[in-house]
């Protein structure tokens, strides 16, 4: 069973035993820092990702194309920083993550979700928005998205409660 | 009458359950990124994105933006209450609550410039409004976070 978890966690190892681990950890304030970060990339994320999703839905027909691209832009710029201070968390507080805690699993899954609903998107629904219609899948990815990024939120703010619990 | 809110039925709730804290404050952290992500969209209009959205979306913008925010009043006043004596002396809380203001002051300014003048969203004291928003928010978001740290009221 240890050989087991020992196969299993050995990313944990790794980046537990990293320089970026001694980095998060070296001074008090680095790790609120990059909360504040963690928590101001959501937001430059999440405010492009509603305009889109709210078109998708059909709350407006008109988005041009154009901003939507650059929208969407926006939102990957929120995601990179997000996903920097991220593996700056997993790096600096591994256990808290990797011990099974079950708030950032499910967090993890509905992240994957989230991957392959942007995908769709990507190859089926960018011409919409010279076609102002508001079809079916429309609708199912923009509510994905805006349901499972909310989720997303809750379960990464829910992380430190579930901590040793699970 | 911080006695009445610290003594009442929902304070000892809050203070006593599990699940009081979490999960007011994982709504308010969605609340946040309507309102403050929203806000960044709104205040782009004045920064490069001036031709980019129709009437219609942002009249939408705006109403979901403030929906947002209602959003973190409500779950903010309920975070608040049963430690309303402690927070109401400390400093970080104080200076979020500064910067809260600023940021719904300056997201009614530009709601009421799109009101007023849909048409025109170049001039430069707009400018100066949709940076401050911007700025605020982020203000109010550090100040949050760090309330945890340096005042000791919540991990």
């Amino acid at each position: 069973m240890i050989q087991k978890l020992d196969a299993d966690l050995s990313w944990a190892y790794f980046l537990n035993e990293s320089a970026l681990h001694d980095w998060v950890l070296n001074t008090w304030y680095i790790w609120p820092t990059l909360e504040t970060l963690h928590f101001i990339g959501l937001c430059i994320l999440m405010g492009p990702v509603l305009v889109v999703d709210l078109r998708l839905l059909g709350f407006y027909k008109e988005l041009k194309a154009s901003t939507a691209e650059r929208l969407v832009l926006i939102a990957l710029v929120g995601f990179a920083i997000n996903l920097a201070t991220g593996i700056c968390f997993l790096a600096g507080n591994t256990w808290k993550y990797a011990e099974g805690n079950l708030a950032f699993d499910i967090k993890l899954v509905l992240l994957l979700v989230l991957g392959v609903n942007a995908l769709v998107y990507r190859l089926k629904l960018e011409d919409i928005f010279q076609t102002k219609e508001v079809t079916n899948l429309s609708r199912l990815v923009g509510g994905i998205s805006l349901l499972l990024w909310c989720l997303v939120i809750v379960c990464g703010r829910m992380i430190t409660f579930f901590a040793g619990y699970s | 009458m911080f006695e009445l809110l610290e003594k009442s039925a929902y304070a000892d709730w809050f203070l006593l359950s599990m699940w009081g804290f979490p999960t007011f404050i994982a709504i308010h952290s969605v609340g946040m990124a309507i309102a403050a992500g929203l806000g960044l969209v709104l205040s782009l209009r004045y920064f490069g994105f001036r031709d980019q959205f129709n009437h219609s979306v942002l009249q939408a913008l705006f109403r979901v933006a403030w929906i947002g925010f209602f959003i973190n009043l409500v779950t903010g006043l309920a975070l608040l209450a049963p430690r309303i004596s402690e927070y109401l002396f400390d400093p970080t809380f104080l200076v979020k609550m500064a910067f809260v203001l600023i940021a719904v002051f300056g997201m009614y300014v530009l709601h009421r410039d799109f009101r007023l003048f849909d048409r025109r969203p170049e001039k430069n004291t707009m400018r100066v409004f949709a940076a401050l928003t911007v700025t605020a928010w982020v203000g109010a978001i550090t100040t949050g976070r760090w309330i945890a740290y340096l005042s000791g009221l919540y991990g």
